[in-house]
C-alpha cells in the first residue's frame, strides 16, 4: 500500500499526471455542465408547464364563462322575452318555457318560476312538486330576492323541489334572479329559477383533469367552498385534503405554496359573473415527472461524454507521455552501462529536440572518451618510448664499454664517475615509474648524460648549465632535455673537433618555463625541422630515435597543445630549441594530480586554494 | 505499472458502460404501465341497488389506488360455500385479492382456510371471533350492528308521540343466517323488549317464485302490525312497494337499513319514517383501499373496521351535509 500511495500519489509518472488532471478537469466541467443544463432545462420545462396550464385554465375559464352567459342569456330570455311582458293570468307561458328547455335539456334540469310567496307559477320538465315544501326557505329563493338587481348563482346542491318517479335526485347549480311579474294587471316580484345540472360542469372539468396526469383542476366559489373537484367526494369525507380555502383567497396568477408538505405551484383564475374560482394545482412531482426521463437521459450522456473523455485523456496522456517515458527509457540505459545508447528521438518537436541533444551529447562524450583514451595511450607509448630510449642498448654499451676500458686502464676515479653518473642518470630516467618530476631533476639527469657522453666523445663539445634556480622546484615531464641534447650532440656539434658548444638554459616567464638547448653546431634545414616536428621517419635519426617529436608529443599531451618544441636553426650557425611547459609548482599534491591526468587549470585551482588556505592558517597564527 | 493503469482505466470504463445502460434502460424499466391489482368481488345479490354505494366507494377508491375491481355478477343468495367455490376459481383466474360476503354468515375460518393465505381477503358485513384464525390476510369490514338494532328500535319509538309500549312491530330481512342482520336483529329485539314493544312477528325472505311485497301483504294481512322494520335495504324496497303498491300507503310506519335511491325517495316522500343510512361508501374506500396497502407490502397491517351510520329524517335529508352523504357527487 505505501509501495502505491509512493508511486502513484507521491511520486506520479507524467502519464497519471496528465491523465488525473485531464480527468477531473474533464469530469468537473461536465458536472458543472450537465446540472446547469439540466436546471435550466428543468426549470424551462416548469415555466412552460406552467404557461401551458395558465393557457388552458383561461381556456377552461373562458368556456365555463360561456357555459355560464349561455344559462344566463336563458334566463334572460325567460325573463325578457317570455315573462315580462306577459299578464300570467291570463297568458300562459308553458309553450315558450318548454321550447326553450327543450333547447337546452343537455345542461338543464328544470326551469321554474315562482311568485313571492313562494308558489309555482309553472315549470318544465312537468313534474309533481313536493308537498309541504316552502321554497322560501332554500338560498336560491332567498338571494333572489335580497338583491334583485343580481343573478345569482349557488353552490350545488341536490334539487328539492319536484318528485321525480324514477328516484332521481340531481345535482343542480341554480340560477335564480327576481323577476317582475304581472298577474291580472297586479305587478308583482317573482322568482325565476334555472336549475342547471351540475353533471354539465363536472364532465366539463373531468374531460380537463382526465387528460392531465398529477396536476388537476377544480373550481370553487369565492370564499373556497367547493364546486367541482376531481376527488370530491374524498375531500367531502375528509379522505383527501385540500388547500381549497387559502387558493380561494389568492389573486389571479401563479403562485407557488407548500401543503401537506408537498411544494406545488397554483393558477388561480376568476370566472366572471359569479366569483368563482377556477384553480389548478400542478404539484412539483409533475415537472420531475415530466423530466424524470430527461434526467436520466443526461445522465446517459454525461457517462457517454465522461467515458469519451476518459479515451480521450489516455490517448493524451499517452501521446504525450509516451516519448517522454521511451526517452527515460534510453537514458536509463545509459545508467545501465550502455555509453553509446540509440536515444529515442520522437513525439513533440520538443522532446525530439531534447532526443537529439542528448544523442549528440552522448555521441561527444563517447568520442571524448575515445580520445582521451587514444591520448592516454599515446602518452603511455611516448613515454615507454622515451623510457625505451634510456635504456638505449647501444648507449648503455658504450657507456659500460667505456667503463671496463677505463678500469682495465687503471682511470678507477672516471670509472667511479661513469658508473656515478649513469646510476645517477638511470635513477632519474626511472624515477620510481612516475612521469612527472621536478625541473632539478630533469636538468640533473641531462648533466648526468652530457658528463657521460662528454667522456665519451673525449670533450669534443663543452656543455654548460645556466638555468635559474627558482624554475627548479617546478614540474615538468621527465626525459625531454635529454634528447634535445642527444639531438644536439648528434647533429649539431659532433665532429667540430673541440669547438661545439651546447648550452642549456632555463628561466620562468609570468606562469610559464622555458628550458632552451642551444648548440652552434650545423643546423637543421627548414624542411627537416618540419619533418623533425612532424615525427615522419624520413627525418634523421640516431641515438634512441625518439627525439624531439617524443618530447613534443609528451609535453603537448600532458600539458596542452600552446605547450610543446619549437626550434630555431639556421644551417652553419646553430639550433637553438626552446621547451616551453607551464610553470606548476613541483610538491606532492600537483605531482599527482599530474600524473592523474588532472587538467592544468583544476592543478592551478587547487594551487590557488592551498595558498589561501597557508595564508588564513598563517594569519590565524599570528592573531594568537 | 502499466498492468495496473489498464486495470485501472477498464474498471472505470466498465463502470461508466455500466452507468449507460442502466440510465438508458430506467426509463423503459421504471415508466411501464403501474401495476394494477385484481380484485374480485363476490357478494350475494350484487346487483342489487343495496351495495350501489359499497360498489362506488369500491370504483371511486380504485382511481386512488390503481385497481382492477372485478364485481362478480350474482343475483340470489350465496351461501359460503358457494362464495368460497366462486373465490377459488376467481384465485385461479388471476384474482390477488378477495372481497367476499355471503348470506348465510359462515364465511369463517373454516371455511376461510380454503383459500390461499397470502391472498388478502375482505369479508363485508361479517365477522368471526375464532380466535385460531390466521388473521395475517383477513379482515372484515362492517358496522356496529348492535348499535344499528338499538337505533331501529329507538326510530321506532320515536314515531309514535306514545312510544311503541303498546305497538305492534313486524321485522323482515333477507336473511337472518347473516352475520349482520343475525346481530342488528338481536339488538333490535332486546331494545324493543326494553321499550316494551311487542314483536308481531318476523319474516325472513329466503327468494322463491313469489315476490317478497307479495310476502309481506300476506303476513301483514295475517298479522297486521303498527311498525314495520327492515333489516337491509332489499327488504325495506320490499315493504315500500308493498306500502304504496299493494297497501295503498297505510300508516304503518316504515323504518329500516337501506341506501339505495328508491329507499331516499321514499323517505322524501314520507313512505319511511326513518331510515338507517350506513357509510357503504367509506367502507367501499376503505376496502381497496387496505387491500392495495397489503399487496403493496405485505408487512402492512391488515385491520378490520367497524364504519359509521347515520340516522335519517325527511326534513333533514336535503341538509347540505346531508346530501354530501346521502346523494354523493360521484
Amino acid at each position: 500500500m505505501k509501495r502505491i500511495f509512493r508511486k502513484y500519489i507521491k511520486e506520479p509518472s507524467i502519464q497519471m499526471m496528465i491523465l488525473v488532471s485531464f480527468s477531473i478537469v474533464a469530469t468537473v466541467f461536465i458536472l458543472l455542465m450537465g446540472v446547469t443544463l439540466f436546471n435550466l432545462f428543468a426549470s424551462r420545462a416548469k415555466q412552460m408547464t406552467t404557461q401551458a396550464s395558465e393557457q388552458l385554465l383561461n381556456q377552461v375559464a373562458t368556456n365555463l364563462e360561456d357555459y355560464l352567459i349561455s344559462v344566463r342569456r336563458i334566463s334572460d330570455a325567460m325573463y325578457y322575452d317570455v315573462i315580462k311582458d306577459k299578464d300570467l293570468e291570463y297568458s300562459s307561458i308553458n309553450t315558450e318555457i318548454n321550447l326553450l328547455y327543450e333547447a337546452h335539456k343537455d345542461n338543464l334540469v328544470s326551469i321554474a318560476l315562482y311568485d313571492n310567496t313562494g308558489k309555482l307559477i309553472t315549470a318544465t320538465p312537468v313534474m309533481n312538486e313536493k308537498e309541504d315544501l316552502d321554497v322560501t326557505q332554500q338560498e336560491w329563493f332567498i338571494n333572489a330576492l335580497s338583491k334583485t338587481e343580481n343573478l345569482h348563482f349557488s353552490m350545488p346542491h341536490v334539487q328539492n323541489l319536484f318528485y321525480d318517479s324514477s328516484y332521481k335526485y340531481s345535482w343542480v347549480i341554480s340560477l335564480s334572479r327576481a323577476v317582475n311579474l304581472t298577474e291580472d294587471s297586479t305587478p308583482m316580484m317573482g322568482v325565476l329559477l334555472v336549475d342547471m345540472d351540475y353533471s354539465s360542469i363536472q364532465n366539463m372539468l373531468s374531460r380537463i383533469n382526465a387528460d392531465m396526469e398529477e396536476q388537476y383542476v377544480y373550481l370553487c366559489s369565492g370564499n373556497g367552498d367547493l364546486i367541482y373537484h376531481p376527488k370530491q367526494i374524498q375531500v367531502m369525507t375528509g379522505i383527501k385534503d385540500e388547500n381549497n380555502y387559502e387558493a380561494a383567497a389568492y389573486d389571479d396568477g401563479i403562485h407557488e405554496e407548500t401543503f401537506n408538505g408537498e411544494r406545488r405551484t397554483v393558477i388561480v383564475n376568476t370566472v366572471s359573473y359569479t366569483g368563482w374560482k377556477l384553480i389548478t394545482v400542478i404539484p412539483d412531482k409533475t415537472y420531475s415527472g415530466g423530466i424524470k426521463n430527461m434526467k436520466y437521459f443526461a445522465m446517459m450522456v454525461m457517462l457517454m461524454a465522461l467515458l469519451a473523455l476518459l479515451v480521450v485523456n489516455r490517448l493524451v496522456a499517452i501521446g504525450i507521455a509516451k516519448p517522454i517515458i521511451q526517452l527515460n527509457e534510453s537514458i536509463k540505459d545509459v545508467e545501465n552501462g550502455n555509453l553509446k545508447p540509440d536515444v529515442f528521438i520522437g513525439g513533440s518537436t520538443e522532446i525530439q529536440h531534447l532526443g537529439r541533444t542528448l544523442q549528440t551529447n552522448f555521441d561527444q562524450i563517447d568520442n571524448l572518451m575515445k580520445t582521451t583514451v587514444k591520448q592516454q595511450e599515446e602518452k603511455r607509448k611516448n613515454e615507454l618510448d622515451a623510457l625505451q630510449s634510456q635504456i638505449n642498448p647501444h648507449f648503455l654499451y658504450n657507456t659500460l664499454d667505456s667503463i671496463v676500458w677505463m678500469i682495465e686502464s687503471g682511470k678507477n676515479d672516471d670509472a667511479v664517475f661513469m658508473v656515478t653518473q649513469l646510476a645517477s642518470l638511470f635513477r632519474v630516467s626511472l624515477s620510481r615509474g612516475k612521469t612527472i618530476i621536478s625541473i632539478d631533476d630533469e636538468i640533473k639527469h641531462a648533466q648526468n648524460y652530457m658528463n657521460i657522453q662528454k667522456v665519451r666523445y673525449k670533450n669534443e663539445f663543452t656543455v654548460s648549465f645556466d638555468v635559474d634556480k627558482e624554475i627548479g622546484k617546478y614540474c615538468t615531464v621527465k626525459l625531454i632535455v635529454q634528447p634535445i641534447l642527444e639531438n644536439a650532440i648528434y647533429y649539431g656539434v659532433e665532429g667540430m673537433d673541440g669547438d661545439g658548444e651546447i648550452k642549456v638554459s632555463g628561466y620562468k616567464k609570468d606562469d610559464d618555463i622555458y628550458l632552451i638547448v642551444e648548440d652552434n653546431g650545423i643546423g637543421i634545414p627548414k624542411e627537416q625541422v618540419e619533418l623533425i616536428m612532424k615525427g615522419d621517419e624520413r627525418a634523421r635519426r640516431r641515438g634512441s630515435g625518439v627525439g624531439i617529436a617524443n618530447v613534443n608529443k609528451r609535453i603537448r599531451l600532458r600539458f596542452g597543445m600552446e605547450y610543446g618544441i619549437m626550434i630555431d636553426s639556421e644551417p652553419d650557425e646553430g639550433t637553438k630549441v626552446i621547451i616551453h611547459i607551464p610553470a606548476v609548482p613541483y610538491n606532492e599534491e600537483n605531482q599527482k594530480l599530474m600524473e592523474e591526468g588532472a587538467s592544468l587549470e583544476e592543478i592551478r585551482r587547487q594551487e590557488e586554494k592551498r595558498k589561501e588556505d597557508k595564508k588564513d592558517t598563517d594569519e590565524r597564527r599570528e592573531k594568537e | 505499472m502499466k498492468r495496473i493503469h489498464i486495470s485501472f482505466y477498464s474498471l472505470v470504463a466498465v463502470l461508466l458502460i455500466i452507468g449507460i445502460i442502466i440510465f438508458a434502460c430506467l426509463p423503459f424499466v421504471l415508466n411501464g404501465e403501474e401495476k394494477k391489482y385484481k380484485i374480485a368481488v363476490i357478494m350475494g345479490s350484487s346487483q342489487s341497488n343495496g351495495w350501489d354505494t359499497y360498489i362506488e366507494g369500491l370504483f371511486n377508491a380504485s382511481e386512488d389506488y390503481p385497481s382492477d375491481i372485478y364485481i362478480v355478477p350474482t343475483n340470489d343468495y350465496l351461501g359460503s360455500d358457494k362464495v368460497i367455490e366462486m373465490a377459488q376459481e376467481q384465485v385461479r383466474q388471476g384474482a390477488d385479492a378477495l372481497i367476499l360476503q355471503s348470506n348465510d354468515g359462515t364465511l369463517l375460518s373454516g371455511s376461510l382456510s380454503k383459500l390461499p393465505f397470502d391472498i388478502p381477503v375482505v369479508i363485508v358485513d361479517g365477522y368471526d371471533s375464532t380466535p385460531d384464525m390466521v388473521r395475517d390476510c383477513r379482515a372484515f369490514m362492517g358496522f356496529d350492528y348492535i348499535a344499528v338494532g338499538k337505533s331501529l328500535a329507538g326510530e321506532a319509538e320515536k314515531v309514535f308521540s306514545t312510544g311503541i309500549a303498546d305497538k305492534k312491530i313486524g321485522i323482515i330481512s333477507t336473511s337472518t343466517k347473516q352475520y349482520n342482520i343475525e346481530i342488528m336483529k338481536s339488538s333490535l329485539e332486546n331494545e324493543i323488549a326494553n321499550l316494551g314493544g311487542t314483536i308481531a312477528w318476523e319474516y325472513e325472505y329466503n327468494g322463491g317464485d313469489e315476490k317478497y311485497e307479495n310476502l309481506i301483504q300476506q303476513k301483514i294481512y295475517k298479522y297486521p302490525v303498527d311498525i314495520l322494520i327492515a333489516l337491509d335495504n332489499d327488504s325495506l324496497e320490499a315493504a315500500i312497494r308493498c306500502k304504496t303498491d299493494h297497501m295503498n300507503n297505510s300508516n304503518i310506519a316504515m323504518i329500516g337499513v337501506g341506501t339505495s335511491s328508491m329507499v331516499l325517495y321514499h323517505l322524501d316522500t314520507g313512505v319511511v319514517d326513518a331510515l338507517i343510512v350506513p357509510d357503504y361508501f367509506a367502507m367501499g374506500y376503505s376496502t381497496v383501499r387496505q387491500i392495495n396497502a397489503k399487496l403493496e407490502a405485505g408487512y402492512a397491517d391488515f385491520k378490520d373496521e367497524i364504519h359509521t351510520f347515520r340516522i335519517i329524517y325527511r326534513d333533514t335529508m336535503f341538509d347540505e351535509d346531508q346530501q354530501k352523504y346521502l346523494f354523493g357527487i360521484y
